[in-house]
């Protein structure tokens, strides 16, 4: 294959410095990929080769534009499969028309993205506003993991031997108490997720059980007194038993055999 | 030598992985990326080759690939013990501030685009050090304007950065198909300037209405593209480090999946062996 790259007839324009070439590429390669981004053909045409036509690159662009779609649906199960978002594949398209993703962002910023906009543009009930909220948590119990990936890693071992250490609290043995490090608070305002006889607003619990993002809904009380907890922990029982004075060492204790079923602290 | 042989691990195909005739596998760093996984990808498995696969470095962007992306590509490698790590050779998005298209496009086979690959595969090099880092030529349905061929951009591309070929040998097929050359001449006229080297494999299908080759990664691998596989095995002979089939849609069964990794390991076989033909 001939090279074509020394090429140069009276034609050619003036070579310019590597620094202005440079420059020249930069807007070139910003044309055309806010061009594609856009779905604006026209627009890549001035900088296409020869044997090339619009339908190609039209092709390229609906590809892309597909494949986002598909991105969005795959990872929003949440809100793409909930019943009160039957028209999702169109508000996916709506977005994707009108708000071009930012470079460096990966599919997760793009989700969270969607979900902002979904409560700017769109006239949500309680229920959809349910819908979001869970399926925001969701992604920062996974952000949560991501940056901290070594705490998340050592929590779930150490949660697997939580249930034989348990009795030795009952005998009333000072261990020291971990709370799930990737865990995040959200609240439903609606009655769509919530048991018979539970009355919303309820503030739910987010949190990373393995590979699995697992919920718990706790009153008022309880959710201080993890809150506390989490602002001191790892620390002994004893430690968290004198801050958490609106509960007794019997209450507490009971209430610790509850979080350990569900897996949301562990002991060493 | 022989090069490691192995699928592109999908959730379809993980049985395979304990073939006797596979010791490599490749992960797509988007799949592998689990923050809430307490094991790695790959785990149980007695993997030889293990190579991580990205999608978003976006080497012919004029900014440097982000050190986030970098950061999380490194430690899923780290992770899953790899042994290498690639990407593609086009752009996602254009520079700092601007916007992300997708899917990689072309980079225009020019001077300045050749410069700015060339810092940023340097610059991705020394960031995933010490895995050794692999580029993927792609497949196009458009190119911009240049001013040398392919080959050319290739071999002073890879004179410049010593950076590893991951040859798409169903994306070369495609592409000579596609818009008229020749796909041995092509891999015949690059292989010598590749330092090292990594094969793909796929089918795809021939859409007659707009007259193009698709690359879907859904059908079974055509002949023309195992006879582009076994020159190039023979011409990369003692530089291939591994070999990975891709399927990602109307997946097979259990036979076909095994099929196409044994008649992988046979024509491998037969070249290193010196053997000219194998039966299929």
């Amino acid at each position: 294959m001939a090279s074509t790259e020394k090429q140069t007839d009276s034609t050619s324009p003036p070579e310019l410095s590597p620094e202005a070439a440079e420059l020249q590429y930069r807007d070139m390669i910003q044309k055309v990929a806010r061009a594609i981004a856009g779905n604006r053909t026209e627009d890549v045409l001035p900088y296409l080769g020869k044997k090339y036509e619009a339908k190609h690159v039209e092709m390229f662009i609906d590809g892309n534009f597909d494949k986002r779609i598909d991105v969005l649906i795959r990872l929003m199960p949440f809100v793409s499969e909930d019943e009160d978002f039957p028209n999702f594949e169109e508000l996916a398209v709506e977005f994707a028309d009108s708000q071009p993703v930012a470079a460096y962002e990966g599919s997760s910023e793009e989700c969270d993205a969607m979900l902002k906009w979904l409560e700017e543009t769109q006239d949500l009930t309680p229920e959809q506003e349910d819908t979001i909220s869970c399926q925001r948590a969701r992604y920062e119990v996974e952000r949560l993991a991501r940056e901290n990936r070594g705490a998340h890693v050592r929590f779930q071992e150490l949660v697997t031997i939580a249930p034989t250490l348990m009795p030795q609290l009952d005998r009333g043995d000072d261990l020291t108490v971990h709370l799930n490090p990737i865990t995040s608070w959200s609240c439903l305002k609606s009655q769509k997720f919530l048991d018979e006889g539970e009355q919303p607003p309820v503030s739910v619990l987010y949190y990373a059980d393995e590979e699995e993002v697992r919920t718990a809904m706790f009153e008022p009380e309880g959710q201080m007194i993890l809150e506390r907890l989490a602002n001191i922990q790892p620390c002994p029982f004893s430690t968290w038993r004198t801050i958490s004075d609106d509960a007794d060492a019997a209450q507490l204790r009971e209430f610790v055999k509850g979080l350990v079923s569900l897996r949301l602290i562990a002991f060493s | 030598m022989m090069p490691a042989i192995g699928y592109a691990v999908r959730r379809e195909n993980r049985f395979i992985l304990s073939d006797p005739k596979l010791n490599a596998a490749e992960i797509t760093f988007e799949h592998a990326d689990l923050p809430l996984w307490t094991k790695s990808f790959i785990s149980g498995d007695d993997i030889d080759y293990v190579a991580i696969h990205a999608l978003k470095l976006s080497v012919g962007s004029p900014d440097p690939p982000g050190k986030a992306y970098l950061d999380a590509l490194k430690a899923v490698a780290i992770e899953n013990n790899a042994t290498a790590i690639s990407d593609h050779l086009g752009f996602t998005r254009d520079g700092e501030g601007g916007i992300e298209m997708g899917h990689f496009a072309p980079v225009p086979l020019t001077q300045p685009a050749l410069d700015v690959v060339c810092r940023n595969l340097d610059f991705v090099q020394k960031y995933v050090d010490p895995f050794p880092f692999y580029i993927e030529t792609i497949a196009y349905l458009f190119q911009l304007e240049g001013t040398m061929s392919e080959p050319e951009f290739l071999k002073k591309m890879f004179q410049r950065t010593g950076v590893g070929w991951l040859l798409d040998i169903t994306n070369v097929y495609a592409n000579g198909r596609n818009f008229g050359f020749d796909p041995k001449e092509f891999v015949e006229e690059v292989m010598p300037y590749a330092p090292r080297v990594q094969m793909h494999l796929a089918g795809g299908f021939f859409d007659e209405e707009q007259g193009l080759y698709f690359d879907t990664h859904s059908q079974p691998i055509p002949d023309d593209v195992w006879d582009l596989y076994e020159y190039s095995l023979k011409l990369g002979q003692g530089k291939v480090d591994a070999v990975f089939i891709e399927r990602d849609a109307e997946f097979p069964g259990e036979e076909e999946w095994r099929r196409e990794l044994h008649k992988m390991y046979d024509l491998a076989e037969g070249t290193s062996s010196g053997q000219a033909t194998v039966n299929s």
